[in-house]
């Protein structure tokens, strides 16, 4: 059993905390550190969100499915899949959803678990793949054509002057922001 | 008494000597509730009631749409004005440092649109990584406002300026640069730098949503409601403790409390962290419910209209409550959106409304900050004659604080 002790500091008259306590002191705050860590962790993976396309287009060997069936997605609002469309789009926070596919031929409901990967931004869904149960039904998506479009970036700054560090180009907004 | 006294920044303990807050303090507590001390101890809340009552009819603005916007901006703007509440009681006035903890909020929310943390998660990824900034900034500032006693609200506020130079550096140049960015979507095109206007699209009142309750066709944000009551039962909670005895013996005589044996210094750097981190905390809040962040000005104002909404709750440089915060939230943007469309309708133009708000805010710390100095120096006067022989009860309750200098409990019954 350790000892708690103290000792008056012999510089400043202030009581100073026995290495029993300093140990345990410093255990503590490993410890908050760990959990610190631990938590900004656990709320990243359950967090992160991503793009999930649901996809019904023609793929290598993969035929698609007929038109008619509504896709849900966490057991959203279903997403129908008719009038020649092909793709949809759902934003998803985390990785493991639960994707329901109903209307499909012959009044066939399908639900399965689907994992996405931790690393990607956007996912693609096949879901003939995912009703048909071939792996992988979820891949990363690729854009063909991956450009930035340059209309949607801002102005670079100036870069000399007495106004280069201003965000603004030096005009701080007169109008203060309503709070 | 000195000049910086005069402007209601000097905490009671800042003197040896008896301070003209502590004689205020007997003063008060020995004289009787007149209409006329009621009226002086209560002018901002009334002037602000007068105001408002005044503007609604001329805005036009229906009673349901007020109290709509009077619910978001209670859940929106009451945790940063709570945040004031700790620096008050330690007699550290009114924290305008607090903007360094709404920089760290802000450092959160940017990397988690960075990392695309979405939803309540992302607040509190957020909140996390803000955390341990807001500490250190908190520390800092609690240092610099120890080498600055009795001028503690002046220097936080140029503290603030001067944290924003580091913070700009931070997010103009090093983020990108030095720190590396993932999202091209915040990055600047020049490849380093934060974009001027964040979409906070992934955490956009996420925590006002998580939990709706529609009362009466109002959509109240019941998730948000309940983090600031539990925020306010810290508070409550956090006064009874040992610390918290501590900063309001610290916040009564300085001199006092260090003869008592309590780390003077280090209780104020404690308030100030505290402080410091539920206004990192109040901003991420604010911003969720906005649902976008002017990277380089959302703190500008942040401790300058929560420092207003609190003075219109009745709070003073000396003495805050949780019912000051609540009063002074409702009170002060009441007239926040009433004040445009008063102004559009009796002048012709919004504008004036709108400088009207800017008005409010600075008119209602001015004001408050007068009639503080006004009101402590009077009563002060008051009690000193009292010493000099008169027969109050305000003498001789200063008498007897005067004749026993090291009790810190002399005064505690008057300042709450």
């Amino acid at each position: 059993m350790s000892v708690k002790t103290v000792t008056p500091s012999a510089s400043t008259g202030q009581i100073r905390p026995g290495p029993a306590i300093r140990r345990r002191r410093l255990a503590i705050r490993l410890g908050l550190v760990a959990v610190w860590f631990a938590l900004i962790a656990l709320l990243f993976v359950n967090g992160k969100g991503h793009v999930l396309l649901l996809d019904n287009q023609p793929m290598a060997g993969i035929t698609p499915l007929a038109e008619g069936f509504m896709v849900s997605v966490d057991g959203g609002k279903p997403v129908s899949f008719s009038f020649g469309l092909d793709r949809d789009m759902a934003k998803v926070q985390g990785q493991s959803h639960r994707i329901t596919v109903t209307g499909l031929p012959g009044g066939q409901t399908v639900s399965k678990d689907i994992q996405i990967n931790l690393n990607d931004e956007m996912a693609i869904l096949s879901i003939p793949k995912l009703v048909a149960g071939i792996e992988p039904a979820v891949t990363t998506f690729v854009p063909k054509n991956a450009v930035a479009s340059p209309a949607t970036e801002e102005p670079a700054l100036p870069l000399s002057g007495p106004e280069a560090a201003l965000p603004d180009g030096g005009l701080l907004s007169p109008v203060l922001p309503v709070p | 008494m000195s000049k910086a006294s005069q402007a209601g920044d000097v905490p009671a303990g800042s003197s040896p000597q008896v301070s003209a807050a502590t004689l205020a303090a007997a003063a008060k507590m020995a004289s009787p509730m007149t209409v006329g001390r009621f009226f002086t101890e209560n002018a901002v809340v009334i002037i602000f009631l007068a105001l408002t009552i005044l503007a609604i009819p001329f805005s036009g603005l229906s009673v349901p749409y007020i109290i709509k916007e009077m619910t978001d901006r209670l859940g929106r703007n009451s945790f940063l004005v709570l945040a004031l509440i700790l620096p008050i009681f330690a007699g550290m006035g009114l924290n305008f440092g607090m903007t360094l903890g709404a920089m760290s909020g802000q450092i959160g929310l940017i990397f988690a649109i960075d990392w695309n943390v979405v939803g309540v998660q992302g607040l509190g990824f957020a909140a996390l990584v803000g955390t341990p900034i807001s500490v250190l900034m908190g520390y800092i500032c609690g240092v610099v406002l120890n080498k600055a006693k009795g001028r503690e609200m002046v220097t936080g506020y140029i503290l603030a300026f001067f944290i924003n130079g580091i913070y700009q550096f931070v997010v103009l140049y090093m983020m990108g640069s030095v720190i590396p960015m993932r999202s091209s979507a915040i990055v600047l095109s020049r490849g380093y730098g934060v974009r001027n206007t964040l979409n906070l699209d992934g955490v956009r009142q996420s925590l006002d949503n998580a939990l709706q309750l529609n009362l009466g066709g109002f959509l109240i944000p019941c998730a948000t409601f309940i983090v600031i009551a539990l925020l306010c039962v810290f508070v409550i909670w956090f006064k009874k403790t040992k610390l918290g005895q501590d900063m309001r013996a610290v916040g009564h005589d300085m001199h006092v409390a260090e003869a008592a044996g309590i780390p003077v210094d280090r209780t104020r750097v404690i308030a100030i962290i505290i402080s410091t981190v539920l206004a990192c905390y109040g901003q991420i809040i604010f911003l969720q419910n906005m649902g976008n962040m002017a990277t380089y000005n959302a703190h500008d104002q942040t401790s300058f209209f929560a420092v207003a909404a609190l003075l219109v709750g009745g709070a003073s440089v000396r003495k805050a409550s949780i019912a000051n915060v609540f009063i002074g939230v409702i009170l002060l943007h009441v007239l926040f959106v009433v004040s445009p469309r008063a102004g559009q309708n009796l002048f012709g133009s919004a504008m004036i409304g709108e400088y009207f708000r800017q008005f409010i805010g600075y008119g209602v710390i001015a004001l408050s900050l007068v009639l503080y100095a006004w009101r402590t120096r009077k009563e002060a006067d008051r009690a000193r004659e009292g010493l000099r022989g008169g027969s109050t009860t305000a003498g001789a309750a200063v008498a007897a604080n005067a004749a026993s200098p090291t009790s810190a409990t002399g005064t505690e019954g008057a300042v709450k």
